[in-house]
C-alpha cells in the first residue's frame, strides 16, 4: 500500500494524522470490547499483532471488516483484507483514513 | 484388532493386487516381498517382465503372519505394472482423458492429466529410488497447490501411505505427527523446512538430506524431498494392509493422534460417492479442505476418478468469503463440498446475490449441524443446487448421508438429520452397556463395514476402547456421537459424548488446549470450556489458575496459544481464577465453569 501521497503536502499531513489517530482509538475500543474482553487498554499498543498473535482468526477478521465498512461507510475489497493491511493497529487506521 | 487378521495373502508376491497387464507412462520399479527360496518370477503376468536389479540386496524381514521369513528385493517390472487402487484413478485418467484439464490452481495456472500423472511419477521415482518401500509414511507439508496434488499421488503410487500436515500449523505440531508415524521421507516447500527441520531436532528425528525435486513452474511449491533418519519402527501391523493416508485428529490427551486408511477403506466411501451423486467428467470440483482434513478425500478422488476437473483453493483464498464467492461463479464450480461455517461466512459476506451460480449442481457439507435459517439463505441465494448432509467422522469417511428436498422445509429438527447409512458400512445404536437399542431410543452410533479405518497409529489402548468385536468378527468404531433412530434406519444426531466440539467445522478435544496450555511455566492449573456461539458454533472460554501474583495480559496469553497451537483451537476468552472449582470428587466442575 502506498503511503506517500498523504504525507507529502505540509498543509494536509497535521489533518490526516490527528485522523488516524482518532481511528485508531476506536479500533482499540472495538477490538479490546470485542476480541480482548477483560485486557487492559494499555496493554494493547500500536506494536501488537493481531493476526500473528492470535487476536483475530478469520472469522474475527470479518467481524472486524463489517465494523470498519459501517462505521466509515467505505467498502474494503477482497484483495485488501489481509495481514498487510490488518496486522496492528496503524495499519489499519492508515488503510482506514487513505479511503475517507 | 482388525488389521491383524487376514494376512496370509502376504505369501508370494507381496502385493496386494495380481500384476497384470496394463499400459503405462514408462517403466516402474518397485520393492517387492517374496516367501524365502522361492525364486522370482521372470515372468508374472502376461506380458511382464520383471527383473531383479543388479547388486540390490535382499532385506530380510519377518512375514506379518509370524510363518518364516519374507525377502525383499529392488526389482524393475517393465512395461507394465499394476498400481494402487487410488493412484490407478490418476493413471486411467491420463491414459482416457490426457488432454483435459485435471487441476486448477488460480494463482499458478492449470495442469492437464498427462502433465500431472507425469509429475507425479517423477516425484514417486524420487520416493522408491531413496528407498521408500510399500507402507511406509511419507509426510508432506505442502501449501495447496498442483504441486501437492501430484506429491499426494506420487506416494500412492509408490505404495506408500501420506500423510498430510497443515502447512501453517506451528513446526512443533507437525514434528511431533512425523515423529509419531515415524515417516521415512517428508515432501516439503522451501519456505517451510529449515523452521519445520529444527523442531524435528528436538524429538531426535533427524533430516539427513534434502534433495531437490524440479517441478514446472505451475506446481506452485519449490519441492525438497527431506530424507529421515528415523528408526522406522512400526508399532502398527502395517503389513495386513495396504495404507494410503494417515490424517492426524486433534487427541484428548494433549497430542494429535493418527486415524490409518487403506486403499479400501478410502475406495468404499469413493464408490458409494461415485454413484449416489452421479458425478460427471465435466464437472468442476471445489477443493476447499485442506488435505489434513478428511474433506479433502471426496475432492482429490471423486473429481479424479471421474476425470473431472478440481479447482485449489489456497489457505488464505479460503478464508476469505467475497474471494471465495468471486473463485465459485468465475471457475464455473459445479459440485461444493465444505463445511456449513464457511458457506455461513458466503451467506453472510459473500454478496452472492451480485455473481452467477447457476453452473452449480451440488452443494455438500460434513463436518458439522448447519442452522437451518442460514441453510434457507443459502437455498434461497442458490435454488438450482441439491444439497446433501454428510455425516461421518474422519475414522469412518462419510458413514451415513442425508439428501435435502428444496425449498428447505421448516422443520426444527432437519439441521440434525444425518440421514441413512452409506459407503458399505452398518450402523447400530449402542446404550451403555453396549446393548443394541431400538427405534426412538438414543444411544451411541456404532459403525461398521468398509471405510471404517483400521485404527489409530500407534495407540493401542485407544484402539482396545474404540472398537469392539462382535460374535461375528466384526469389528464396530464407536463414533462417539449420541443419534437417534427415527425409524427405519434414518438417524438423527444428538450430540457428543466427550468433550469433543466442533468449531467453524473443525474439530477439538479441549483436552488437548488445555495440555498446551500447561506447557506454559506459569499455568498450575487450566480448564477450557465450549460455550455456544452465534457465530463460530461455539466460542473457547480458558480458566486459569495462575502461578504468580499478577496475572498475564491476555494479549500474551493469545500469543503464546496462537504459537503452540492451531489457530482455531486459540480460546476467545481468558479468565483468571484464584483456584478452579473441583466437584466432590476433587476433578475440575466443568459445569459449574460453564455458568461463570
Amino acid at each position: 500500500m502506498s503511503t506517500g501521497h498523504g504525507y507529502s503536502k505540509p498543509e494536509e499531513k497535521l489533518e490526516v494524522v490527528q485522523s488516524v489517530d482518532e481511528i485508531k482509538e476506536d479500533l482499540k475500543a472495538y477490538i479490546l470490547q470485542e476480541f480482548l474482553p477483560g485486557e487492559s487498554s494499555e496493554a494493547l499498543t500500536d506494536e501488537t499483532e493481531f493476526i500473528n498473535h492470535g487476536v483475530l482468526d478469520s472469522l474475527s477478521t470479518l467481524a472486524l471488516v463489517d465494523h470498519i465498512e459501517k462505521k466509515y461507510s467505505i467498502t474494503l475489497a477482497a484483495h485488501e483484507i489481509n495481514i498487510d493491511n490488518l496486522n496492528r493497529l496503524p495499519d489499519i487506521a492508515l488503510l482506514i483514513a487513505t479511503k475517507l | 484388532m482388525v488389521f491383524q487378521d487376514s494376512i496370509a495373502e502376504h505369501a508370494g508376491l507381496c502385493n496386494r493386487e495380481p500384476l497384470e497387464p496394463r499400459r503405462v507412462f514408462g517403466r516402474m520399479s518397485s520393492w517387492f516381498d517374496f516367501r524365502r527360496n522361492i525364486a522370482i518370477p521372470a515372468q508374472p503376468g502376461p506380458g511382464l517382465k520383471v527383473r531383479r536389479r543388479e547388486g540390490a540386496a535382499g532385506a530380510l524381514i519377518p512375514a506379518a503372519d509370524g510363518a518364516g521369513w519374507l525377502d525383499r528385493f529392488f526389482v524393475e517390472v517393465e512395461g507394465r505394472v499394476s498400481g494402487t487402487p487410488l493412484g490407478n484413478l490418476l493413471s486411467a485418467a491420463a491414459r482416457a482423458n490426457a488432454d483435459h484439464v485435471a487441476v486448477v490452481d488460480s494463482g499458478y495456472g492449470r495442469v492437464n492429466y498427462r502433465d500431472l500423472y507425469q509429475l507425479a511419477s517423477d516425484i514417486a521415482t524420487a520416493l522408491v529410488s531413496v528407498g521408500v518401500l510399500k507402507n511406509d509414511r511419507v509426510g508432506i507439508c505442502l501449501p495447496k497447490s498442483i504441486g501437492s496434488v501430484a506429491a499426494i499421488f506420487a506416494c500412492l503410487q509408490a505404495d506408500a501411505c501420506y500423510v498430510p500436515v497443515d502447512p501453517l500449523a506451528p513446526p512443533r505440531r507437525s514434528a511431533f505427527i512425523f515423529a509419531d508415524c515415524s515417516v521415512k521421507a517428508i515432501l516439503v516447500d522451501q519456505p517451510l523446512m529449515d523452521a519445520l527441520v529444527a523442531q524435528l531436532d528436538d524429538k531426535a528425528v533427524h533430516a539427513k538430506e534434502a534433495i531437490p525435486i524440479a517441478t514446472p513452474a505451475s506446481a506452485g511449491v519449490d519441492l525438497q524431498l527431506l530424507l529421515i533418519d528415523a528408526g522406522n519402527h512400526c508399532e502398527f501391523n502395517s503389513y495386513a494392509a495396504n495404507l494410503a493416508y494417515i490424517l492426524y485428529t486433534s487427541g484428548s490427551t494433549g497430542t494429535p493422534k493418527g486415524v490409518v486408511h487403506s486403499h479400501d477403506t478410502a475406495m468404499g466411501f469413493v464408490n458409494w460417492a461415485s454413484q449416489e451423486l452421479q458425478l460427471q467428467q465435466r464437472d468442476r470440483f471445489s477443493s476447499h479442505a485442506p488435505f489434513h482434513f478428511d474433506l479433502s478425500v471426496f475432492d482429490l478422488y471423486l473429481s479424479i476418478k471421474h476425470q473431472a476437473t478440481l479447482i485449489l483453493i489456497g489457505e488464505e483464498q479460503g478464508k476469505n468469503p467475497l474471494a471465495l464467492a468471486s473463485l465459485i461463479a468465475e471457475q464455473k464450480i459445479s459440485v461444493w463440498y465444505s463445511t456449513p461455517s464457511i458457506l455461513r461466512l458466503l451467506v453472510k459476506h459473500g454478496k452472492l446475490e451480485n455473481l452467477d451460480y447457476s453452473a452449480l449442481r451440488l452443494v455438500l457439507y460434513a463436518g458439522e449441524v448447519f442452522p437451518l435459517k442460514h441453510l434457507q439463505t443459502l437455498s434461497d441465494l442458490w435454488p438450482q443446487s441439491e444439497y446433501y448432509n454428510l455425516y461421518g467422522p474422519t475414522e469412518t469417511n462419510v458413514c451415513t448421508f442425508f439428501k435435502l428436498t428444496t425449498p428447505i422445509p421448516n422443520e426444527p429438527s432437519l439441521p440434525q438429520r444425518i440421514g441413512v447409512v452409506c459407503s458399505g458400512n452398518t450402523a447400530s445404536v449402542v446404550d451403555e452397556d453396549g446393548n443394541c437399542v431400538g427405534e426412538g431410543v438414543e444411544g451411541e452410533l456404532w459403525i461398521a463395514g468398509e471405510s471404517v479405518h483400521l485404527g489409530y497409529w500407534n495407540l493401542p489402548e485407544k484402539n482396545a476402547e474404540s472398537f469392539c468385536k462382535d460374535g461375528k468378527g466384526n469389528y464396530w468404531y464407536k463414533t462417539g456421537d449420541l443419534v437417534v433412530d427415527q425409524g427405519g434406519g434414518d438417524y438423527l444426531f444428538l450430540g457428543r459424548r466427550d468433550r469433543m466440539v466442533k468449531r467453524r467445522g473443525f474439530r477439538i478435544e479441549l483436552g488437548e488446549i488445555e495440555s498446551v496450555l500447561y506447557q506454559h511455566a506459569d499455568i498450575v492449573e487450566a480448564a477450557v470450556v465450549a460455550l455456544p456461539d452465534e457465530d463460530s458454533g461455539v466460542a473457547l472460554h480458558a480458566f486459569i489458575q495462575w502461578s504468580g501474583d499478577t496475572p498475564p495480559s491476555i494479549l500474551k496469553m493469545k500469543q503464546f496459544a496462537s504459537e503452540n497451537m492451531l489457530i482455531y483451537m486459540v480460546p476467545d476468552r481468558f479468565a483468571f481464577l484464584r483456584s478452579l472449582p473441583k466437584t466432590s470428587t476433587d476433578k475440575v466442575d466443568y459445569k459449574k465453569l460453564e455458568e461463570l
